[in-house]
């Protein structure tokens, strides 16, 4: 018996010592999860998040600092108003700004287009619907810097890629399009069961306003191809117009930010910068007798409307009385108000470009174009008497001359409060024309007074991603905010 | 600072606007107006006033701190077991005001000798601390250093604090930009407390087995509550737009750490030994619910049911190690000794598979003076040591592991998700550091001359960090294991008594320190990781070169170095080039000791050569015309010294010195001019000390007593970055020394030290 006992005893502590490391190995197991966050989710919570995102970025520095001012829609104060006189010693914001869209919308809609295509929780009309809002979030960016990561772009999480290479914006916007027309035939039959039902902040899961939304997207890159590559250009929107497009107000792709301080320019205006209307804004809304003067600007401590000129120097600046200028209109800057991503006035004016340019009928473009500004007054429920006296003056017909800057103007007046997009829009029409600042009070920045047609990588992307970014260099040219971007040919 | 230009640009006043105050905007709340005579002028707040300067700001709004420690302790002991206790009582007063610091500390320890083979031990620590006030450092609006370091030179300070709120109970300013603060109305209303209850305690027991084997059993823990609440009243646009915030953090940690050793000592013939073995389990966890909120619905309530946003978080962190060991030491007649250890981690910190991993370490030291039997007066002690060793770490938990956040939303009537910012790592290996050592130490005239000398190599591989990658992947960041780090130096220090009598002592010493790291390789294909930033310059670390190279802006330059210049006589904007390192070439430091009967003095100077830093408070000052500096050129225009880009000529253009600085290190961030030498002499310490005679205190209850005057922090021998102290960091890890951003200022410190003994 003792020896029984005395052969047991080794393996008595062989066994209770593996009993203990199998425990300890189950307990660091438990340990080893994340208590605070899921290993799995939704799409659909996903998906809001990146919408969400691709409506807060039309308030962001990109816009309040740059595309807005670029724009010349508004000077902001402050340091906001540096960008302004055409500098660019603004590193860290055009690393924010760059990371930021990235992080907000492209994170999040890359990982809906990776859930949404593989395994159980493959669906297409998802992938659809997604892919529209991720369009919208690179053709910002490459409007924004030119070349980008794209076909590597947002691919840190599903592909593991953390130092992506940048592709020629003449390929994004290929891409871009190829895909949207991809969304665009799903969706025409698509059962909206599989889209997103009470998940979706833009349309409610209504398919239809989806494709008439992702067919004027699709419309909009084809026009911005007009001068870099014509031929494409005409062959996608004579494709377009085959669709549904976005026709009245019902369709428009907007949000009414409801969490926090609600809409941005509400604080922007109230407070920090402190937002001032141009010069440029008002002359051209005065001239005219036009009725969204009281929309988009407000009065100033004068009862008058009183611009801000847009590039004034330091001197000219302190001199100019900023603080007591006409402010941003409340309709536009309320927490309530709206914020835009596209509107069917946009996609009228678009039409009538198109049939000016490519289907040179000069009758057909003057009832698209009065349709666009139609459209565009009864969104800022201008009543009724104005939109007919406005409608019957001769701002709102096209006269045969100079057909390309009426339509041009009335399409930056269209585009309030989607400011980047009316930089975007200057940098591809040259309408409304701004001038080369020459005049002695206007400060002529690093690009001797024309107008900035990109943002430049930050200095943390060029030691990150060294490679890749001079790569994108060398393609594109010199890392310059007068550097254009491809489809920038005007 | 400069006391000859006042606030206004190009050497104008500042348009006065409608309400009869000058439009202090961009440029002209800086110090580029006219020349202070003197004039008559209106000032900041629309009053006539004589345009002149008025002493240095610095001086005026901070005080003088002050800290007191008190402490008292009782002892017991007895054949059955001992007892302690101890109680401190410290309070502190900062240089800004209502920043103070309340601590207390009570320790109490207690041993018991259950019988004589059994004893128990008991220790207990509890801290409780309060500090009011932290000041607010480098961009954040309520930096009071910021603020006074760009005051225009003509604002008298009394102005700014008799002028903080006007009628409708809007901050006061002298400058339209939001992003600062009146100093006087941050003082006033920005507030924080920061409560922090500490509790320690561990218990051993010890049982002698055998006379040769012990087992010993102990258990510890850390166990840290703290409370921190912070504010700012509504007025300040600064502050969420004029709205006010609050802000209200809570949280716990434990640490608990328990093992069991077992230790055999035997001696076979001249070997002496100690074997153990040993097994030990440490958990961390930490929970946190954070609240905050901003628009306050009335004045002067900060509770977050006063606001109208609110918006909180939580969590909770857990990691658990167990660890298994052993140890031995041998030691070979008193002139050989041999230690080593071996030990395995399992943490759950890292993927499973990689889980565990090993430590050890072998060290050896021969006493040679003993062994060859050549000790004497002269030559007393000769050692030689060296050592080997391998250190493996793990990492902070959740780091192996996607997940997805749930947004806080309100009023949305679907729900948000979220992707955390910072990428995991599904493979990550356990860091491992590989360090090996020679060394000797050698003593002379009865160790009256000692002398120590250490070389050393480490090389780090497979640290774990999460590194900043490119924003076009969609992250800010990914743990990984970064790559390879090698390290090598030496370290040299002599110690002497050069003059000894019954009376007098001198000691004199002095230690030099040289230390080299390169980054050898990283992985995953990075380029380079940046470790800190501020403005566009950035302490990176690139496969090569050193660790903590500097990168920034140079300016434009021709192939033979030259400076570009334009033909308005501007420098231009070159390439991002390494401007600097953040390691110094060495450092040392030289200590003195003069006794005298029951008098001593001594002294610390602190040595470095070398090294660079960038300077964003330089900067500022600079483009604001505060800074003396900025002075040159002001009448006549500064001639950059450079060739002209079209003519190939040298420059001899002047442009005007305000647009020069502003157009070097505003608009184009060229950051060359602001990285500073950090090479210095600095008298860090100065003691006299005065101890009681015994004869004094003999027949009373004191047994010894002393009273000392301290000096810390004294003055610079030499500063090469002349007046700001390089060792002003941005943040406190050892690459922010590396930028530095209107810190507080450097405080020299007093003191009075009574110490007695009961």
């Amino acid at each position: 018996m003792k020896n029984i006992k005395n052969k047991m005893r080794p393996i008595l502590v062989i066994m209770v010592v593996m009993a203990l490391s199998f425990s300890c190995q189950d307990h660091l197991d438990d340990l080893r999860e994340n208590p605070n966050a899921v290993t799995s989710i939704d799409d659909a919570a996903l998906f809001t998040k990146a919408v969400r995102s691709l409506f807060q970025g039309t308030t962001d520095e990109s816009v309040s600092r740059f595309g807005g001012q670029y724009g010349h829609y508004f000077m902001a104060g402050s340091t906001a108003r540096l960008p302004d006189q055409y500098g660019d010693g603004f590193d860290s914001q055009y690393n924010s700004m760059f990371s930021g869209m990235y992080g907000g919308v492209i994170r999040h809609i890359e990982e809906v287009l990776d859930i949404t295509s593989t395994g159980d929780t493959k669906n297409e009309v998802r992938h659809s619907i997604a892919y529209v809002i991720a369009v919208l979030g690179y053709a910002k960016l490459t409007d924004a810097f030119g070349e980008i990561p794209f076909t590597e772009g947002g691919k840190g999480k599903t592909e593991g890629i953390i130092s992506p290479k940048y592709d020629s914006q003449d390929l994004i916007y290929k891409e871009m399009i190829t895909s949207l027309s991809a969304s665009i035939a799903i969706l025409k039959t698509a059962d909206p069961a599989m889209g997103y039902p009470n998940s979706d902040p833009i349309f409610n899961n209504d398919l239809n306003k989806w494709v008439r939304f992702a067919n004027s997207v699709r419309m909009r890159l084809a026009m911005r191809l007009s001068v870099a590559d014509n031929a494409l250009s005409r062959q996608v929107v004579t494709q377009c117009l085959t669709e549904p497009l976005m026709e009245t107000n019902d369709h428009n792709a907007f949000m009414i930010e409801t969490e926090g301080n609600g809409n941005a320019w509400f604080t922007m205006r109230t407070g920090f910068p402190s937002i001032k209307m141009s010069t440029l804004l008002i002359d051209q809304l005065q001239s005219t007798d036009d009725p969204r003067l009281s929309v988009f600007v407000s009065k100033d401590g004068n009862g008058a409307y009183s611009g801000m000129t847009n590039g004034l120097d330091d001197t000219a600046f302190g001199n100019s009385n900023f603080s007591t200028k006409s402010d941003m209109g409340i309709a536009l800057s309320s927490k309530e108000s709206k914020l835009y991503i596209m509107t069917a006035s946009e996609v009228w004016l678009l039409r009538a470009e198109a049939a000016l340019a490519y289907a040179n009928d000069p009758a057909q473009a003057n009832t698209l174009f009065r349709k666009g500004i139609e459209t565009s007054l009864n969104q800022w429920e201008i009543v009724a008497s104005e939109v007919t006296a406005f409608m019957s003056s001769p701002a709102a017909s096209l006269t045969g001359s100079n057909d390309e800057l009426q339509i041009g103007t009335q399409m930056w007046l269209a585009l309030v409060p989607n400011y980047f997009e009316g930089w975007s829009h200057i940098r591809r029409t040259g309408y409304p024309v701004i001038a080369d600042r020459t005049a002695p009070n206007l400060s002529q920045g690093v690009t001797n007074g024309v107008l900035p047609t990109r943002f430049l990588y930050s200095s943390f992307e060029l030691s990150s991603n060294k490679d890749n970014v001079l790569g994108a260099i060398s393609r594109q040219g010199a890392n310059k905010i007068d550097t254009p971007v491809w489809w920038d040919k005007n | 600072m400069q006391n000859e230009y006042g606030s206004g640009a190009f050497g104008d006043f500042a348009p006065i606007g409608a309400d009869g105050r000058p439009i202090l905007d961009y440029p002209f709340s800086w110090s580029w107006g006219p020349r202070m005579e003197g004039q008559a002028y209106t000032n900041w707040l629309g009053q006539p006033d004589t345009y002149s300067a008025h002493g240095n700001p610095y001086e005026q709004f901070y005080q003088n701190g002050y800290s007191a420690s008190n402490s008292v302790a009782f002892e017991g002991q007895s054949e059955k077991g001992s007892f302690r206790m101890s109680i401190t009582d410290e309070n502190r007063r900062g240089i800004i005001e209502d920043n103070t610091l309340s601590k207390q500390t009570i320790n109490i320890r207690g041993k018991s000798n259950l019988t004589e083979k059994f004893s128990i031990d008991g220790k207990m620590t509890y801290l409780t601390s309060k500090v009011k006030n932290r000041p607010g450092l480098a961009e954040d609006g309520a930096n009071t250093a910021l603020q006074l370091s760009l005051m225009p030179r003509d604002i008298r300070l009394s102005d700014v604090e008799n002028n903080t709120v006007d009628a409708n109970g809007q901050e006061i300013k002298w400058n339209l930009d939001n992003t600062f603060n009146n100093p006087y109305w941050s003082q006033n209303n920005v507030k924080n407390i920061d409560e922090k209850d500490r509790f320690q305690g561990i218990v051993s027991a010890n049982w002698d087995v055998a006379h040769n084997f012990t087992i010993t059993a102990k258990s510890g823990m850390d166990y840290i509550v703290y409370d921190y609440t912070n504010y700012a009243a509504r007025g300040s646009q600064y502050q969420s737009n004029g709205l006010g915030n609050y802000g209200h953090d809570s949280g716990k940690s434990r640490v608990w750490n328990s093992d069991v050793l077992a230790t055999y000592n035997t001696n076979i013939s001249d070997v002496r030994m100690t074997l153990s073995l040993g097994s030990s389990y440490r958990d961390e966890y930490s929970s946190y619910v954070n609240i905050s909120g901003n628009d306050a619905k009335v004045d002067n309530l900060y509770r977050i049911s006063n606001y109208k946003n609110s918006y909180s978080s939580e969590g909770i962190s857990e990691k658990g190690v167990y660890s298994f060991y052993g140890l031995g030491q041998f030691s070979y007649r008193g002139f050989l000794y041999f230690d080593a250890t071996l030990r395995n981690d399992n943490s759950s910190a890292l993927p499973k598979e990689n889980n565990s991993y090993w430590y050890h370490s072998e060290n050896m030291s021969l006493l040679f003076s003993k062994l060859f039997g050549i000790e004497s007066n002269t030559f007393n002690k000769g050692k030689l040591r060296g050592s080997f060793a391998v250190v493996g770490n793990d990492t902070s938990p959740y780091r192996t592991q996607a997940v997805y956040n749930v947004d806080q939303t309100v009023t949305l009537p679907y729900t948000v998700g979220s992707i955390p910012s910072s990428l995991p790592s599904f493979d990550l290996r356990p860091e491992t550091s590989e360090s090996w050592e020679v060394g000797t130490e050698l003593g002379f005239f009865d160790n009256r001359l000692q002398l120590d000398f250490t070389y050393y190599e480490t090389k780090t591989k497979d640290q774990i960090m999460a590194v900043p990658i490119s924003g076009g992947s969609g992250y800010s960041s990914k743990v990984v294991n970064a790559g390879v780090i090698s390290s090598k130096g030496y370290e040299f220090q002599l110690n002497s008594v050069p003059i000894v009598t019954d009376n007098f002592e001198w000691n004199l010493g002095f230690n030099f320190t040289k230390s080299n790291s390169i980054v050898e390789s990283l992985n995953e294909g990075l380029e380079s990781i940046t470790l800190n930033s501020l403005n566009a310059v950035s302490v990176e670390a690139r496969p090569g070169e050193e660790f903590g190279s500097i990168y920034g802006y140079d300016f434009l330059r021709d192939n033979f170095g030259r400076k570009l210049i334009t033909d308005d006589g501007v420098a231009q904007k070159g390439e991002r080039i390494k401007l600097g390192s953040i390691t110094p070439d060495w450092y040392g430091g030289i200590t003195t000791r003069l006794k005298y009967k029951n008098f001593s003095v001594s002294a610390l100077i602190s040595i470095q050569e070398g090294g660079e830093f960038y300077s964003y408070g330089r900067a500022y000052r600079m483009f604001f015309g505060t800074d003396a500096r900025s002075l040159e050129g002001r009448e006549t225009g500064v001639i950059v010294d450079g060739i002209n880009e079209n003519t190939g000529f040298v420059n001899e253009t002047p442009t005007m010195a305000m647009l020069n600085q502003y157009s070097n290190i505003f608009t184009n961030e060229i950051a060359t001019d602001q990285i500073l030498d950090a090479s210095n002499v600095k008298f860090k310490e100065l003691i006299l000390t005065y101890y009681f005679p015994t004869s004094l205190v003999k027949n009373s209850f004191i047994q010894s007593g002393s009273i000392s005057a301290i000096g810390r922090n004294l003055f610079f021998f030499h500063n090469a970055a002349g007046d700001i102290d390089p060792e002003a960091g941005y943040s406190s890890d050892p690459t922010g020394a590396a930028l530095e951003h209107s810190s507080l200022p450097s405080t020299r410190s007093y003191g009075l030290n009574l110490k007695i003994n009961f």
